[in-house]
């Protein structure tokens, strides 16, 4: 029972993620595929939890929800004349083949290496696998990769300059 | 867990110095009005930087993820000879174009820092981190002129078609930690050869995928489209420092990661690279031929000159190695000094981009004329200049590794290539002066000139202490 | 779970099978029975986009400090180091920011 229980958890989950998709990718109204891109980012964060990926499924949340969503919506309604632009990408027979061909070799991939290579799912079950992820990754960032954790507040910075920048008219 | 272990810094010395003076100019922007302030800064950072750069031990730290070595020393004097050139010719060219703002030395600072650690990466992970703020600080110097339109579709393009590269070097980067289970270069090229995966699909198509990332950094055929808008609509003097620094650095990374991490693999990656080659030196000299606007033909020709570089590459040797580093600091000098030349001709209310601007040169400013024929000659490779010998070196080292018909196509191309440099020369010399036009010279641009002009001359009559230095700086890779 | 499936389920039905013949005015939004004025949506002003950027610069400065504050206790003094270079570089971007009155309102 409880494993089944689990199984309908996820299925949701991979519900809320995939069918916003089609309102992202197909909706006239571009406010839309936005609010609709939330669900997915939620239901992305879902599914890393279900890979036992909790720090990944945190910070799915906070900067996918948190910022880059509401960077998005910000862009979105500071465009001018966004309310006549009611194309959505046209989806042509060649192009829909094209992509379903590629979908195709995309799915085929996947399940060929599933297959060939008997990972050990779910992955908390391989005993090299830690408990909790955001502990070891911790341990490396401040460790093993501090040269890159330093790095990286460094791009961070160089970031916040050049958008400044860009959109800022006091900086000039 | 993993043990704490205090890092040898000592390595690191020039990028901590870097990010400290970087940070300094950032700050110093805010407290001094003057930005000719901050571009003397910006040089004697630069300058302090290269003294530290000679006194780092080449030492491998940070669990092997920075490399201090000759190859990246001699890479690094690239990046910081960049710098001073760059800062020299845009003193005045920021105040004509009105722009003058002082996040643009500090993001030149930074893309420089980018650019240092890509050279110094041991590590996949330094590496993409490194290229990201190389990039991201080149996107917005590219768009530095804000109220400009063609400086906003530079930058666009220019982030596009460079956070697309970024995904391909992601994916390649995934494909191969999924694989070896390891981001280390040296551990990544062991882990192939132990394991005798030297024919496997997922090591192939991960190099396929890091070829595609660095040809777009490097602006090669097919993955060029970016360069001419971007070179077009930058400012100037951003032209040149983007023509320059990220080329070499992504030649840095090209070389360290093709020749270690898939050293195994050569012959299928000299495959993937001979046609990207011979497309680049095709298409970047043939389409230069007919474009009108200055900038955007030397778009074209930093396209053809990527694709020359490569061939160095594609001989996989330490002598290829050497010779692809050596024609890389030639390329800076001679590339940002026409761009010098190019500069002195934008002043208040004229553009001074487009070839015709240059008919009859040679009347009015016989020096500048003279400066510009140096400069054309040098990058189409006629010698006593030093693009001759930095050509002649790469073509040597390609014919020693066996590949003569590829040489044989570069030297086709490289003929080809005398027509656009040679055009503005005539255009100098053999026609009349339509408007009078004038010069923005100021002694920094003077200084530039006189230092990559010197240099493109001594270096094309004594080449040997250079290429000694390459091949020395390639000996201990 | 019947009360959940029985509401949206009404909802569901109601909006397959209600009436639906809109008009002009009746697709106008609402404004006290006048002509509505102006567009409905106006220009945000750039300020809030570049507060949003901001703030995403330091959403992914807060994220780096959950492992850090983690393991903190375990690495001791270096950790506290490295993370004090860390935010350092940060708050000289802060201090910018500031000087160049990206935070004021007008």
């Amino acid at each position: 029972m409880n494993i089944e229980l689990k199984e309908i958890v996820f299925l949701c989950v991979a519900i809320m993620t995939i069918l916003p998709c089609f309102i992202v990718a197909f909706s006239r109204n571009i406010l839309h595929s936005a609010f609709a891109l939330f669900f997915t980012f939620l239901g992305t964060a879902g599914l890393y939890f279900f890979l036992d990926a909790d720090f990944l499924a945190v910070v799915q949340v906070i900067i996918y929800i948190g910022g880059v969503l509401v960077l998005l919506l910000f862009a979105i309604l500071l465009t001018r004349n966004i309310e006549d632009i009611k194309t959505t990408n046209s989806l042509s027979i060649k192009h829909s083949v094209l992509a379903g061909i590629v979908s195709l070799i995309i799915i085929g991939g996947l399940l060929y290496s599933y297959i060939s290579n008997r990972w050990v799912f779910p992955l908390r079950e391989n005993p090299d696998y830690p408990y909790f992820t955001i502990k070891e990754l911790g341990d490396l960032l401040l460790t093993k990769y501090l040269l890159p954790f330093e790095v990286v507040s460094i791009l961070l910075l160089a970031v916040l300059i050049g958008s400044l920048v860009i959109a800022n008219r006091s900086v000039r | 867990m993993p043990e704490f272990v205090m890092p040898d810094l000592a390595p690191v010395m020039p990028e901590i110095v870097m990010t400290i003076l970087a940070l300094v100019t950032l700050i110093a922007d805010i407290i001094f009005k003057r930005k000719e302030t901050l571009a003397i800064l910006s040089i004697a950072s630069v300058v302090l930087v290269f003294f530290v750069l000679f006194g780092t031990p080449f030492k491998t730290t940070f669990n092997g993820m920075f490399i201090a070595d000759g190859y990246s020393l001699f890479f690094k004097l690239i990046f910081l000879l960049n710098v001073v050139l760059t800062v020299l010719i845009s003193m005045r060219y920021l105040v004509i174009e009105r722009v003058n703002f002082g996040e643009y030395y500090s993001l030149i600072l930074f893309a420089t820092l980018g650019m240092m650690l890509m050279a110094s990466a041991g590590d996949l992970i330094v590496l993409y981190l490194g290229l990201e703020l190389m990039a991201l600080s080149t996107y917005i110097l590219a768009g530095f002129i804000t109220y400009d339109m063609k400086s906003n579709e530079a930058a666009m393009k220019y982030f596009l078609l460079g956070a697309f590269a970024s995904a391909f070097l992601l994916y390649g980067i995934s494909m191969i930690y999924g694989l070896t289970g390891t981001t280390d270069l040296n551990a990544i090229s062991e882990y192939i050869i132990l394991n005798g995966l030297t024919a496997n699909p997922v090591v192939m198509l991960s190099m396929i995928l890091f070829a595609v990332a660095f040809s777009f950094k490097i602006a090669a055929v097919p993955f060029h489209m970016w360069a001419p808008d971007a070179y077009e609509g930058a400012p100037t003097s951003v032209t040149a420092f983007m023509s320059v620094g990220p080329k070499a650095a992504g030649f840095a990374v090209l070389g360290r990661v093709f020749l270690i991490a898939f050293g195994s693999v050569r012959m299928d990656w000299s495959a993937v690279l001979i046609p990207i080659a011979i497309l680049t030196m095709g298409v970047g000299n043939i389409v230069a031929l007919s474009q009108t606007n200055i900038k955007r033909m030397l778009a074209y020709s930093s396209i053809a000159h990527a694709g020359y570089a490569l061939l160095g590459i594609i001989a996989g040797t330490g002598e290829g190695l050497a010779s692809v580093m050596n024609y890389l600091l030639i390329y800076a000098f001679m590339n940002i000094g026409a761009f010098a030349v190019i500069i002195m001709l934008r002043t208040e209310g004229f553009k001074g981009d487009t070839i015709t601007d240059y008919e009859g040169l040679a009347k009015s400013h016989p020096l500048a004329a003279a400066l510009m024929l140096v400069f054309m000659f040098s990058l189409t490779g006629i010698p006593p200049t030093a693009g001759f010998m930095g050509k002649l070196y790469i073509f040597m080292s390609a014919v020693y590794a066996g590949y003569t018909w590829l040489v044989v196509v570069a030297v086709i191309f490289s003929a080809i290539s005398a027509y656009f440099y040679l055009r503005i020369v005539m255009y100098m010399y053999m026609r009349e002066p339509k408007e009078s036009v004038s010069l923005a010279a100021t002694p920094a641009l003077g200084i530039a000139l006189a230092i990559t002009a010197a240099a493109v001359i001594i270096i094309g009559v004594l080449p040997s202490a250079v290429v000694s230095f390459a091949r020395a700086a390639v000996a201990g890779f | 779970m019947i009360a959940t499936a029985f509401a949206l389920g009404a909802l569901v039905v109601g909006s397959i099978f209600r009436l639906k013949r809109p008009y002009a005015e009746k697709l106008m939004p609402y404004e006290s029975g006048n002509p509505p004025v102006g567009e409905p949506r106006q220009r945000f002003s750039v300020k809030f986009y570049i507060i949003a950027m901001l703030f995403v610069v330091f959403d992914v400065e807060a994220v780096f400090l959950y492992p850090w504050a983690i393991v903190f206790d375990k690495i001791g003094l270096y950790a506290f180091i490295e993370m004090v270079i860390f935010i350092v570089i940060l708050f000289v971007g802060y201090i910018y920011a500031w000087k160049k009155e990206a935070f004021v309102w007008d």
